[in-house]
């Protein structure tokens, strides 16, 4: 049996030599790899409100209405397993590599894609009315 | 004339990361019973796979634990597929022996730092954790989580990786077993180790056996049984021979941890000289599991059992879990009969235990 | 991968005999565990030798859910017992370490019994709830940093 305390020396002066192997970290971040799961991204302009989405997310974090043409994310429940992305026909559901910023309360994102009315006929002047000096 | 008095220890204990409760019967400073006792993290997600889908379900067994939670995910996944009838392609089956034997490592890793700090070293604590880190980059880089790896699915894997990131991964990995063949030969030879584990905890073969010990703990009294022999996954193709120590003391069991490390760096490098190309994926649409299975799996703290019977519908109609720390309580309570108090902390960290797993 | 393991069905008085017969020829405790059925229990038990899984099960039924212990011939079995005993509300005479429904600290006692309701959440999360829009956004804005 062997007694030995030389692998724990040369390995704390090592370590002594080297500089940190910690990182600073507000000032210094890791950087994300391709495939990290940061967050889910979405871009409304795209959308068709197909709800395939909401559908298929295990959690029921996405929340998405035909009729009132809006999605909303609840990133407390997600829990970023992709399923929304791969079925998203449209593409427009990313998962992006940054970590979601830590939450102080429950976070709703909700998005809503706005009523698309009649265009106001153009060239109309409106009629102020004009206020006319007085006379007296 | 008794003379015992009883010392409460746990739930929460500095060298516990879980909680478990343990009453010690003390004759002076020698323990005459312990008593354990858990039940403070009981979630119940057996039950829940009564009201979930099964597909969805992967991603709930995946979250029983959070070390071996790759493991689970897989063994989940395996029973389903088997019950269906569903062959995964020997490509997705080569990357999920990767990544097990990955999360084998850094669960050994972590114990390994955890056991140090328990033995008062808190330098050698730091440097286990700083090799594990760097295989937690690993993991992140093949899969995009730390802790969830989250690729399994019922009929293979949800991506697939790469032949350059797995190019990269063979050089990292080398790098990280030269740092921890370094970290190694201090549990090995460190006085400060073998002073407070060598003869301490002593479970001897037929004990272990009869107890029904799983994993480093059977393994290091002696008994050479290793689940990965059944031949799941791609180890039945595989070139290894369990790790086996003879004392039965928390070394050997410390011991046979850091043999298992090194053995894993090299099954990591034969799966990926075989590994086969092709798709990761089958398609399961339509597809309802039927019939019952009862299957084992060796994760790194031991055998893990799952039972799985369903009826063809949608949600399973039982699905149960026997993790590893849960067939060794019974072998702790015989260890810590006749062991100093001082020594208590060692020997409950030498099973590994993992609380909330046990509970579900 | 299959193992072929069968599942031998076993009267409740044979229990503790293929135990003491398991025993003698050295094999080790595996596993137990139990099942609601409708009418029954099932409980199964596992055994192993030379990586060789035999699994039995037996019927207990509903109205008198007596469970003889095996924790006197596998010491082991007293955890799995006290599991039993805490999730289904068996009654197992004879176990040698008993925590009187304990072991498992569960808010319900019996869960697993099925006789159980569980509250049903429904699953209403908090992004379909009017009120708790916070933010309302065109596009969504990017973490910090």
């Amino acid at each position: 049996m062997s007694w030995s305390w030389f692998p724990i020396s040369s390995l704390v002066t090592k370590s002594a030599l080297h500089r940190p192997v910690t990182r600073l970290y507000p000032g210094e971040r890791r950087a994300a790899y391709a495939r990290t799961r940061g967050h889910i991204e979405f871009k409304i302009n795209d959308c068709t409100f197909c709800t395939i989405c909401a559908v298929k997310c295990p959690t029921v974090a996405i929340v998405a209405s035909k009729q009132d043409k809006t999605w909303a994310i609840d990133y407390s429940r997600c829990i970023l397993c992709g399923n929304c992305v791969d079925d998203c026909r449209e593409g427009c559901i990313e998962l992006k590599t940054a970590p979601w910023p830590p939450m102080l309360a429950k976070e709703v994102l909700t998005f809503r894609k706005d009523y698309e009315g009649p265009q106001p006929p153009s060239g109309v002047a409106v009629a102020l009315p004009v206020e006319k000096p007085k006379t007296s | 004339m008794s003379n015992t008095t009883i010392v409460p220890f746990g739930p929460q204990h500095p060298v516990l990361p879980e909680p478990i409760h343990l009453d010690l019967e003390l004759d002076d400073e020698r323990v005459v019973q312990a008593l354990p006792s858990i039940g403070y993290v009981h979630r119940g997600l057996e039950l829940l796979a009564e009201r979930h889908d099964f597909i969805e379900m992967a991603n709930v067994a995946e979250r029983i634990c959070g070390i071996c939670s790759f493991i689970h995910g897989q063994g989940y996944c395996q029973g389903i597929e088997q019950l269906m009838g569903v062959e995964v392609p020997p490509r997705a089956v080569y990357l999920r022996t990767i990544w097990g034997e990955i999360s084998r490592i850094q669960s050994h890793l972590l114990w390994l730092g955890l056991s140090a700090d328990a033995l008062g070293y808190e330098s050698l604590f730091q440097h286990s954790w700083r090799i594990r880190e760097m295989l937690v980059d690993v993991i992140e880089e093949t899969t995009g989580g730390r802790v969830i790896f989250g690729v399994c699915k019922v009929g293979g894997l949800r991506k697939n990786v790469d032949d350059a990131v797995l190019k990269a991964v063979r050089g990292r990995m080398r790098d990280i077993q030269t740092a921890f063949n370094e970290i190694a030969d201090v549990f090995r030879q460190d006085p400060t180790v073998k002073k407070r584990t060598v003869g301490v905890g002593v479970l001897t073969a037929e004990d272990a056996h009869i107890l029904g010990a799983v994993g480093p703990v059977l393994r290091g009294s002696g008994v050479a049984h290793d689940t990965r022999k059944l031949g799941y996954a791609a180890f039945g193709e595989l070139d290894w021979e369990p790790v086996v120590e003879q004392e039965g003391d928390c070394y050997a069991r410390c011991i046979v941890r850091v043999r298992e490390i090194d053995q894993s760096f090299d099954i990591i490098a034969q799966c990926l000289d075989r590994m086969p190309a092709g798709e990761v994926e089958v398609s399961v649409k339509g597809k309802r599991p039927k019939g019952e299975a009862m299957f084992r799996l060796e994760q790194p703290r031991g055998e893990v059992c799952y039972y799985i019977s369903a009826d063809g519908k949608k949600n399973l109609a039982r699905f149960r879990v026997r993790t590893p720390t849960f067939a060794n309580i019974a072998p702790l309570v015989h260890m810590l009969k006749g062991c100093e108090l001082a020594d208590v902390p060692v020997i409950v960290l030498t099973i590994d235990p993992c609380v909330s797993c046990t509970e579900r | 991968m299959s193992l072929d393991e069968p599942f031998n069905d076993l009267p409740l008085a044979d229990w503790v005999p293929t135990a003491q017969r398991h025993r003698a020829d050295g094999y080790r405790l595996v596993q137990m565990t139990g099942t609601a059925r409708p009418d029954s229990f099932e409980i199964m038990i596992s055994y192993d030798k030379e990586y060789r899984c035999t699994n039995y099960r037996t019927q207990v039924p509903r109205d008198k859910p007596d469970l003889p212990s095996l924790s006197g011939i596998f010491p082991a079995a007293f955890t799995y017992e006290n599991e039993l005993k805490d999730l289904f509300g068996l009654e197992v005479p004879g176990l040698t370490l008993d925590y009187g429904g304990n072991f498992l600290r569960t808010k319900q006692k019996i869960p697993f019994s099925g006789s159980v309701t569980v509250k049903q959440e429904k699953a209403k999360p908090a992004a379909a709830r009017k009120d708790a829009a916070g933010a309302t956004a065109s596009d969504t804005p990017g973490p910090e940093g």
